[in-house]
């Protein structure tokens, strides 16, 4: 059997393996949250709003802090870190929101002081919780902590972001590509730019999962930098970005576990190898 | 309203960014179906004057009003042109769905239906753009992308369309072809129009508004041939135009509107 042939039947091997069943969990919920990944990465991508995803994402450390704080010290022990993470990105999204519409001049220098008090929070609360906990399975990701019940969250938080998707799309459309426009023909501009940073938000949490906290941008706007390359439509770019980003967590996994080597690293590699192909294919047609 | 009243009102308006002031004591009266022109200097307050009516700015003193009521309020009777070239180039829209974009505020949630659909065809086909509605946005010329916000404008279905520097970066041909069609929607719609650009334009305005702090307007009718010879004629340049228009407020207003 040739060395290709033996690796793809290893993994089928492990995929259908009793004993190694986060494996199997990693693969569902990677192929599963490509959806909202592919939809959200898709909005921030055409409204060039990556950097605020950047500090939700490390304001999430903050909550799941709290949340191991709150499990191990206080003695909550139900509170588990992923209802932290939650809060923490959705206050982190509103908070964002507002500053990013009431105060224009400096916006970057607050997200950017918000991105790095996310973390500092999430940092002392770990280094006050008792027992020995490693921050880097959060930061870069760590597949063994997904579960079967973060199965039941993907396929909820698909649900969420699929059904808002498709009430908003044309509001959506309207607000990201001419807001001044949208908001003299009488649309709530604010309402619709704090629910797509909310949607952002749960979405994060959720990569956040899947590859961790500093990678979460790149698993993000990748899939969708290479659909938008090809894309005429908002939709087909949201088509294309949900097949790449399939793509690129399945390959990613399959190539991490064939070579034993960490699964959210061995993702954003694939990903980036993807954009730049997409890059020079689209330079060589052109 | 009756047919006869203003459709745009300004009375005694003053506005500041950070008591600095930018207007002072603007009156301004336009009636149904004026075409006019706002033109001044860069910093003389031509686009805040613009964001008031629209009501994107509140004014600290004095009041616009438009239709009778209060720009807010009116919202949806104001089409808007805004300059083309702010738009992202790599965002993926088409052509229709910029267009479309007219008809947002029709449907509270959802889709749009077919009524909207067949106003965005028209509006393209009054724009002569019918051809490139399943065109990327990004991918039609400088021109034809001024003409597809002014089909998304008339989608609106609004009786006043302003438009914020149509002519820049549009060659001279593309200009005389977008005041003719400019002509063509004035005879049922009142026309406002923002331009550093005054020459070429002054064929097709009815009035002249000079906006430098003041606002000082005359009908283009008054205008003597030695007067438009020597405003307009012969090598007339924004940077003469900008001269004029600094200096003795007063002074200035009358000789940019002569």
């Amino acid at each position: 059997m040739p060395p290709g042939n033996a690796a793809v039947f290893e993994l089928i091997e492990a995929l259908r393996h009793p004993e190694i069943a986060f494996f199997r969990y990693a693969f569902l919920v990677g192929i599963l949250a490509s959806i909202s990944f592919g939809i959200v990465g898709t909005y921030v991508v055409a409204k060039r709003i990556s950097y605020l995803a950047g500090a939700i994402a490390h304001c999430v450390l903050g909550g799941i802090g709290a949340g191991l704080y709150l499990q191990h010290k206080v003695g909550l022990t139900w509170f588990d870190p992923i209802y932290g993470a939650l809060i923490a990105a959705l206050i982190a999204a509103l908070v964002i929101g507002l500053v990013s519409i009431h105060a224009k001049q400096r916006e970057d220098t607050v997200i950017g002081a918000l991105w790095a008090t996310g973390m500092a929070v999430g940092l002392l609360f770990i280094a006050k919780t008792p027992g020995y906990i490693e921050p880097m399975s959060y930061l870069f990701g760590n597949i063994l902590l997904i579960s079967r019940s973060d199965i039941w969250l993907v396929l909820g938080l698909d649900l969420v972001v699929v059904g808002v998707a498709a009430v908003f799309y044309h509001k959506f459309l309207a607000v990201c590509f001419d807001e001044e426009f949208a908001r003299l023909r009488g649309l709530n501009t604010d309402f619709h730019n704090l629910l797509l940073l909310c949607l952002t938000a749960l979405t994060v949490v959720l990569l956040v999962r899947v590859v961790g906290i500093i990678m979460v941008i790149a698993l993000l706007t990748l899939p969708a930098a290479v659909a938008g390359t090809f894309a005429r439509t908002l939709g087909q770019m949201m088509f294309g970005a949900i097949f790449c980003c399939l793509l690129f967590v399945t390959a990613g996994l399959s190539l991490s576990f064939v070579h034993d080597l960490p699964s959210g690293p061995t993702i954003i590699l694939v990903a980036a190898m993807g954009y730049l192909a997409a890059l020079a294919l689209k330079k060589s047609s052109s | 309203m009756t047919a006869s009243e203003p459709v745009i009102v300004v009375r005694d308006l003053d506005f500041s960014y950070d008591h600095v002031p930018v207007l002072e004591k603007v009156n301004l009266s336009i009636e149904p179906r004026d075409s006019i022109c706002l033109v001044g200097p860069n910093g003389g307050g031509k686009t805040t004057l613009l964001k008031l009516i629209l009501g994107l700015l509140e004014p600290q003193r004095g009041s616009v009003q438009v239709l009778g009521r209060s720009p807010a309020e009116v919202r949806l009777r104001v089409g808007y042109v805004p300059q083309y070239a702010h738009y992202d180039p790599l965002f993926p829209v088409t052509v229709m769905d910029v267009v479309l974009m007219g008809r947002i505020s029709r449907h509270p949630l959802g889709w749009y239906n077919a009524a909207d659909r067949r106003a965005a065809q028209e509006a393209l086909a009054l724009m002569k753009l019918d051809h490139l509605a399943n065109r990327l946005f990004a991918a039609i010329s400088g021109g034809q992308r001024q003409r597809a916000l002014i089909a998304r404008a008339l989608a609106c279905e609004a009786e006043i369309l302003i438009l914020d520097e149509p002519t820049a970066n549009i060659d001279v041909k593309a200009e005389s072809s977008l005041f003719a069609l400019l002509k063509e929607l004035n005879q049922t719609r009142t026309i406002m129009v923002v331009t550093h650009d005054v020459g070429f334009a002054s064929s097709f305005f009815q009035r002249i508004a000079c906006v430098n702090r003041q606002v000082v307007t005359h009908p283009v009718s008054e205008l003597s041939g030695q007067m438009i010879q020597d405003l307009y004629g012969g090598d007339v340049t924004m940077i003469r135009h900008d001269h004029q228009c600094i200096g003795n407020q007063d002074a200035a207003g009358e000789r940019c509107g002569v």
